[in-house]
Protein backbone atom coordinates (compact mmCIF):
# COMPACT_ATOMS: atom_id res chain seq x y z
CA UNK A 1 0.00 0.00 0.00
CA UNK A 2 1.49 3.32 -1.08
CA UNK A 3 2.08 5.73 1.90
CA UNK A 4 0.85 9.29 1.18
CA UNK A 5 2.80 12.20 2.72
CA UNK A 6 1.64 15.95 2.46
CA UNK A 7 2.27 18.17 -0.37
CA UNK A 8 2.66 22.53 -0.27
CA UNK A 9 2.34 24.28 -3.23
CA UNK A 10 4.10 20.78 -4.84
CA UNK A 11 6.72 20.31 -2.27
CA UNK A 12 6.80 17.95 0.59
CA UNK A 13 6.46 18.85 4.03
CA UNK A 14 9.40 17.90 5.30
CA UNK A 15 11.75 19.58 2.67
CA UNK A 16 9.58 22.58 3.27
CA UNK A 17 10.86 22.42 7.89
CA UNK A 18 14.54 21.85 6.66
CA UNK A 19 14.24 25.23 4.37
CA UNK A 20 12.46 27.12 7.18
CA UNK A 21 15.64 25.93 9.97
CA UNK A 22 18.24 26.64 6.86
CA UNK A 23 16.39 30.65 6.61
CA UNK A 24 16.41 30.69 10.64
CA UNK A 25 20.31 29.55 10.46
CA UNK A 26 21.12 32.23 8.51
CA UNK A 27 19.18 34.87 9.96
CA UNK A 28 20.79 33.87 13.21
CA UNK A 29 24.24 33.71 11.80
CA UNK A 30 23.92 37.57 10.60
CA UNK A 31 23.05 38.89 14.41
CA UNK A 32 26.28 40.71 15.81
CA UNK A 33 27.44 38.88 19.20
CA UNK A 34 29.81 41.48 19.78
CA UNK A 35 29.92 45.56 19.20
CA UNK A 36 33.96 44.65 19.86
CA UNK A 37 36.53 42.89 21.37
CA UNK A 38 39.16 44.43 23.50
CA UNK A 39 42.56 42.10 23.62
CA UNK A 40 44.81 43.23 26.75
CA UNK A 41 48.10 41.89 26.17
CA UNK A 42 50.01 42.54 29.60
CA UNK A 43 53.60 42.08 30.27
CA UNK A 44 54.26 41.44 33.89
CA UNK A 45 57.33 42.48 35.45
CA UNK A 46 58.39 40.04 38.39
CA UNK A 47 57.16 41.95 41.47
CA UNK A 48 60.83 40.56 43.52
CA UNK A 49 64.27 39.85 42.21
CA UNK A 50 67.52 39.17 43.31
CA UNK A 51 70.93 40.42 42.43
CA UNK A 52 74.71 39.33 42.54
CA UNK A 53 75.86 42.98 42.13
CA UNK A 54 73.04 45.25 43.32
CA UNK A 55 72.93 45.94 39.28
CA UNK A 56 71.86 42.84 37.16
CA UNK A 57 68.75 41.81 38.15
CA UNK A 58 67.55 38.73 38.02
CA UNK A 59 64.26 37.27 36.29
CA UNK A 60 62.91 33.76 36.10
CA UNK A 61 61.68 32.19 32.80
CA UNK A 62 60.16 29.12 34.47
CA UNK A 63 58.94 28.57 38.12
CA UNK A 64 61.68 26.34 39.39
CA UNK A 65 64.04 28.95 39.45
CA UNK A 66 65.41 28.74 35.75
CA UNK A 67 66.75 32.00 34.61
CA UNK A 68 66.84 33.54 38.60
CA UNK A 69 69.49 31.42 40.08
CA UNK A 70 72.68 33.70 41.34
CA UNK A 71 75.92 31.02 41.27
CA UNK A 72 78.76 32.09 43.54
CA UNK A 73 82.13 30.77 43.78
CA UNK A 74 84.27 31.18 46.41
CA UNK A 75 86.96 29.26 48.61
CA UNK A 76 87.29 29.12 52.72
CA UNK A 77 89.28 27.42 54.85
CA UNK A 78 87.46 24.79 57.15
CA UNK A 79 86.32 25.92 60.54
CA UNK A 80 86.44 29.47 59.22
CA UNK A 81 83.17 31.81 58.57
CA UNK A 82 83.35 33.37 54.86
CA UNK A 83 80.50 36.70 54.35
CA UNK A 84 78.66 36.75 51.41
CA UNK A 85 76.03 39.14 49.85
CA UNK A 86 73.73 39.85 47.47
CA UNK A 87 70.88 41.78 46.47
CA UNK A 88 67.31 41.40 46.54
CA UNK A 89 64.49 44.45 45.44
CA UNK A 90 60.56 44.85 45.26
CA UNK A 91 59.28 46.12 42.21
CA UNK A 92 55.86 46.34 42.94
CA UNK A 93 53.82 48.86 44.60
CA UNK A 94 52.74 47.43 47.46
CA UNK A 95 54.79 45.42 50.19
CA UNK A 96 55.89 42.03 49.60
CA UNK A 97 56.77 39.18 51.64
CA UNK A 98 59.62 36.90 50.89
CA UNK A 99 61.21 34.12 52.87
CA UNK A 100 64.88 32.95 52.58
CA UNK A 101 65.47 29.11 53.25
CA UNK A 102 68.08 26.83 52.99
CA UNK A 103 67.94 23.97 50.46
CA UNK A 104 69.90 20.67 50.92
CA UNK A 105 72.31 21.63 52.99
CA UNK A 106 75.53 19.86 53.37
CA UNK A 107 76.49 18.25 56.58
CA UNK A 108 79.53 19.49 56.15
CA UNK A 109 78.16 22.78 57.49
CA UNK A 110 78.15 24.12 60.84
CA UNK A 111 76.56 27.66 60.47
CA UNK A 112 74.36 28.70 57.87
CA UNK A 113 73.06 32.28 58.37
CA UNK A 114 71.43 35.21 56.67
CA UNK A 115 70.29 38.79 57.65
CA UNK A 116 68.60 41.37 55.28
CA UNK A 117 69.79 44.95 56.01
CA UNK A 118 69.87 48.01 54.06
CA UNK A 119 72.34 47.88 51.40
CA UNK A 120 74.88 50.47 52.97
CA UNK A 121 74.85 48.14 56.02
CA UNK A 122 78.83 46.14 56.33
CA UNK A 123 77.47 42.62 57.01
CA UNK A 124 80.40 41.91 59.17
CA UNK A 125 79.40 44.60 62.01
CA UNK A 126 77.97 43.60 65.14
CA UNK A 127 74.74 45.41 64.52
CA UNK A 128 73.46 42.85 61.99
CA UNK A 129 71.17 41.00 63.75
CA UNK A 130 71.12 37.06 61.71
CA UNK A 131 68.87 34.68 61.26
CA UNK A 132 70.12 30.73 61.93
CA UNK A 133 68.56 28.82 58.76
CA UNK A 134 70.00 25.65 59.79
CA UNK A 135 67.86 26.23 63.48
CA UNK A 136 64.72 26.13 64.73
CA UNK A 137 64.78 29.68 63.94
CA UNK A 138 64.37 29.44 60.44
CA UNK A 139 63.54 30.36 57.64
CA UNK A 140 64.09 34.20 57.95
CA UNK A 141 60.91 35.70 56.36
CA UNK A 142 60.83 39.54 55.62
CA UNK A 143 58.70 42.22 54.52
CA UNK A 144 60.05 44.31 51.60
CA UNK A 145 58.35 47.90 51.51
CA UNK A 146 57.47 48.99 48.03
CA UNK A 147 60.06 49.78 45.48
CA UNK A 148 63.05 49.11 48.43
CA UNK A 149 65.87 47.41 47.66
CA UNK A 150 67.91 45.63 49.95
CA UNK A 151 71.04 43.56 51.00
CA UNK A 152 71.06 39.63 51.76
CA UNK A 153 73.73 38.83 54.21
CA UNK A 154 75.16 35.28 54.31
CA UNK A 155 77.41 33.77 56.79
CA UNK A 156 78.23 30.24 56.64
CA UNK A 157 80.75 28.14 58.21
CA UNK A 158 82.19 24.70 57.51
CA UNK A 159 83.15 22.46 60.28
CA UNK A 160 87.22 22.34 61.37
CA UNK A 161 87.03 18.57 59.82
CA UNK A 162 85.65 18.68 56.65
CA UNK A 163 87.36 16.97 53.75
CA UNK A 164 88.96 19.40 51.09
CA UNK A 165 86.61 19.62 48.19
CA UNK A 166 83.77 21.48 46.64
CA UNK A 167 80.51 22.13 48.05
CA UNK A 168 76.95 23.70 47.29
CA UNK A 169 75.48 25.66 49.84
CA UNK A 170 72.15 26.71 47.83
CA UNK A 171 69.66 29.27 49.41
CA UNK A 172 66.23 30.13 48.24
CA UNK A 173 64.61 33.20 47.90
CA UNK A 174 60.85 32.22 48.16
CA UNK A 175 57.48 34.12 48.17
CA UNK A 176 56.17 34.20 51.79
CA UNK B 1 29.20 10.16 32.94
CA UNK B 2 30.94 10.65 30.13
CA UNK B 3 29.93 14.58 29.82
CA UNK B 4 31.12 15.02 33.36
CA UNK B 5 34.44 12.98 32.90
CA UNK B 6 35.45 15.80 30.43
CA UNK B 7 34.70 18.50 32.21
CA UNK B 8 36.67 17.18 35.20
CA UNK B 9 39.57 17.17 32.96
CA UNK B 10 39.01 20.31 31.53
CA UNK B 11 38.80 22.29 34.51
CA UNK B 12 42.19 19.97 35.97
CA UNK B 13 43.76 21.46 32.85
CA UNK B 14 42.77 24.73 32.98
CA UNK B 15 44.02 25.21 36.77
CA UNK B 16 46.94 23.70 35.68
CA UNK B 17 48.08 26.11 33.54
CA UNK B 18 46.99 28.51 35.96
CA UNK B 19 49.09 27.39 38.48
CA UNK B 20 52.14 27.39 36.22
CA UNK B 21 51.73 31.07 35.97
CA UNK B 22 53.31 31.62 39.54
CA UNK B 23 56.62 31.38 40.92
CA UNK B 24 57.67 29.21 43.34
CA UNK B 25 61.08 30.93 43.73
CA UNK B 26 61.92 34.92 43.45
CA UNK B 27 65.40 33.81 43.17
CA UNK B 28 68.29 31.03 44.12
CA UNK B 29 71.22 31.63 45.22
CA UNK B 30 74.16 28.42 45.15
CA UNK B 31 77.07 28.97 46.62
CA UNK B 32 79.68 27.12 45.20
CA UNK B 33 82.25 26.47 48.16
CA UNK B 34 86.10 25.31 47.54
CA UNK B 35 86.82 24.48 51.25
CA UNK B 36 90.29 23.92 52.28
CA UNK B 37 91.71 22.02 55.01
CA UNK B 38 92.51 24.16 58.40
CA UNK B 39 95.35 26.77 59.05
CA UNK B 40 97.17 26.51 62.08
CA UNK B 41 99.40 29.27 62.76
CA UNK B 42 102.58 29.72 64.94
CA UNK B 43 102.54 32.17 67.43
CA UNK B 44 105.58 32.55 69.58
CA UNK B 45 104.37 35.49 71.07
CA UNK B 46 101.48 33.49 72.41
CA UNK B 47 103.39 30.37 72.97
CA UNK B 48 100.31 28.56 70.82
CA UNK B 49 99.09 27.43 67.73
CA UNK B 50 96.25 29.94 66.20
CA UNK B 51 93.57 28.11 64.29
CA UNK B 52 93.04 30.19 60.60
CA UNK B 53 94.54 33.64 62.29
CA UNK B 54 98.10 34.53 61.71
CA UNK B 55 99.82 36.08 64.42
CA UNK B 56 99.54 39.74 64.88
CA UNK B 57 102.96 40.25 65.61
CA UNK B 58 106.89 38.54 64.91
CA UNK B 59 108.59 36.62 67.21
CA UNK B 60 111.57 34.24 66.83
CA UNK B 61 112.41 31.32 69.66
CA UNK B 62 115.73 29.95 69.29
CA UNK B 63 116.80 26.18 70.86
CA UNK B 64 120.47 24.24 70.38
CA UNK B 65 121.57 20.68 68.97
CA UNK B 66 118.45 18.09 69.90
CA UNK B 67 116.39 20.23 71.77
CA UNK B 68 112.76 21.16 70.66
CA UNK B 69 110.23 23.24 70.70
CA UNK B 70 106.57 22.20 70.87
CA UNK B 71 103.84 24.30 70.70
CA UNK B 72 99.66 23.63 70.03
CA UNK B 73 96.31 24.72 69.75
CA UNK B 74 93.43 25.59 72.28
CA UNK B 75 90.90 22.43 72.04
CA UNK B 76 89.01 22.09 68.98
CA UNK B 77 86.27 19.65 71.43
CA UNK B 78 87.14 16.46 70.16
CA UNK B 79 86.52 15.96 66.25
CA UNK B 80 86.71 13.34 64.15
CA UNK B 81 88.94 13.39 60.77
CA UNK B 82 87.53 10.95 58.58
CA UNK B 83 90.22 11.21 55.78
CA UNK B 84 93.66 10.03 55.38
CA UNK B 85 95.94 13.45 56.50
CA UNK B 86 98.57 15.35 55.18
CA UNK B 87 100.49 18.12 57.03
CA UNK B 88 101.56 20.67 54.89
CA UNK B 89 104.26 22.99 56.47
CA UNK B 90 105.85 25.95 55.88
CA UNK B 91 108.22 27.72 58.63
CA UNK B 92 110.66 30.28 58.72
CA UNK B 93 113.49 29.17 60.18
CA UNK B 94 117.71 29.45 60.01
CA UNK B 95 120.70 28.25 61.65
CA UNK B 96 123.84 29.84 62.85
CA UNK B 97 125.92 26.86 60.93
CA UNK B 98 124.84 25.93 57.39
CA UNK B 99 123.09 22.00 56.14
CA UNK B 100 121.74 21.53 59.45
CA UNK B 101 119.09 18.86 59.83
CA UNK B 102 115.43 20.26 62.00
CA UNK B 103 112.59 17.16 62.08
CA UNK B 104 108.84 18.94 62.19
CA UNK B 105 106.28 16.71 63.50
CA UNK B 106 102.31 17.01 62.71
CA UNK B 107 100.70 15.93 66.11
CA UNK B 108 97.45 15.23 67.51
CA UNK B 109 96.07 14.76 71.17
CA UNK B 110 93.24 12.70 71.84
CA UNK B 111 93.72 11.59 75.31
CA UNK B 112 97.53 11.64 75.15
CA UNK B 113 99.66 13.38 72.43
CA UNK B 114 100.59 10.97 68.96
CA UNK B 115 102.72 11.95 65.73
CA UNK B 116 100.81 12.22 62.65
CA UNK B 117 104.05 11.95 60.93
CA UNK B 118 107.18 14.10 60.12
CA UNK B 119 109.64 15.31 57.79
CA UNK B 120 113.48 16.56 58.21
CA UNK B 121 114.37 19.93 56.55
CA UNK B 122 117.58 21.48 55.92
CA UNK B 123 118.61 25.02 57.32
CA UNK B 124 120.88 27.29 56.54
CA UNK B 125 121.98 30.60 57.71
CA UNK B 126 119.59 32.49 55.72
CA UNK B 127 116.23 32.63 57.18
CA UNK B 128 114.19 31.66 54.41
CA UNK B 129 110.77 29.96 54.23
CA UNK B 130 110.87 26.02 53.62
CA UNK B 131 107.78 24.64 52.47
CA UNK B 132 107.31 20.81 52.52
CA UNK B 133 105.09 18.08 53.67
CA UNK B 134 104.20 14.36 55.12
CA UNK B 135 101.41 11.82 55.51
CA UNK B 136 99.90 10.60 58.28
CA UNK B 137 99.08 6.15 57.43
CA UNK B 138 96.21 6.59 59.58
CA UNK B 139 92.64 6.54 57.21
CA UNK B 140 91.06 8.44 60.11
CA UNK B 141 91.59 10.10 63.65
CA UNK B 142 88.68 10.55 65.96
CA UNK B 143 87.85 12.55 69.16
CA UNK B 144 90.60 14.93 68.34
CA UNK B 145 91.18 18.15 71.11
CA UNK B 146 94.10 19.55 69.58
CA UNK B 147 97.17 19.64 66.93
CA UNK B 148 100.76 20.20 67.76
CA UNK B 149 103.98 21.70 65.95
CA UNK B 150 106.85 20.18 66.98
CA UNK B 151 110.55 21.59 65.74
CA UNK B 152 113.05 19.23 66.74
CA UNK B 153 116.81 19.72 66.32
CA UNK B 154 118.57 16.57 65.00
CA UNK B 155 122.53 18.14 65.27
CA UNK B 156 124.85 16.39 67.85
CA UNK B 157 127.23 19.30 67.37
CA UNK B 158 126.96 23.49 68.60
CA UNK B 159 124.16 24.27 66.48
CA UNK B 160 121.37 26.90 67.26
CA UNK B 161 117.97 27.03 65.14
CA UNK B 162 115.92 30.03 65.03
CA UNK B 163 112.36 30.06 64.41
CA UNK B 164 110.07 33.28 63.19
CA UNK B 165 105.98 33.19 63.81
CA UNK B 166 105.35 36.76 62.04
CA UNK B 167 102.18 38.37 60.60
CA UNK B 168 102.57 36.75 56.78
CA UNK B 169 101.72 33.49 58.93
CA UNK B 170 105.30 32.24 57.04
CA UNK B 171 105.43 29.52 60.07
CA UNK B 172 102.62 27.46 60.23
CA UNK B 173 100.69 23.57 59.08
CA UNK B 174 97.66 22.67 57.29
CA UNK B 175 95.94 19.75 56.71
CA UNK B 176 94.69 18.78 53.68
CA UNK B 177 94.18 15.08 52.12
CA UNK B 178 96.35 12.29 50.96
CA UNK B 179 94.88 11.91 47.22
Amino acid sequence: MKKSSAKFFGKSLLALVLGIIAVAGLAVAGLLRFYGKVVGTATVTQSVQVSSDNNNWLTCSDTTGGGCTITDTFSVVAGNTAYRTYYVKNNAGVSAGIKIDDESTPGEVEELYVAVVDTGTDCKSEGVSYTNILGEEGPLSEILDPGATKKICEKVKFKINTLEGSYDVKLTVIPA
Amino acid sequence: MRKFAMIGIAFLLFVSIAYAGVLSYYGKIVGNVNVQGPIFYADFSQNKLLINTKPSQSQSVSFSDSESKFIFSDDIGGVSFNYKIKCEFSLKVWSDSENQILRLYCRYYDTSWHDLCYVDVTVSKTPTVITTSCNSGLTSITNVHRFGYRFEGQSVENVKYYIESNSDGDTRFQLDKVS
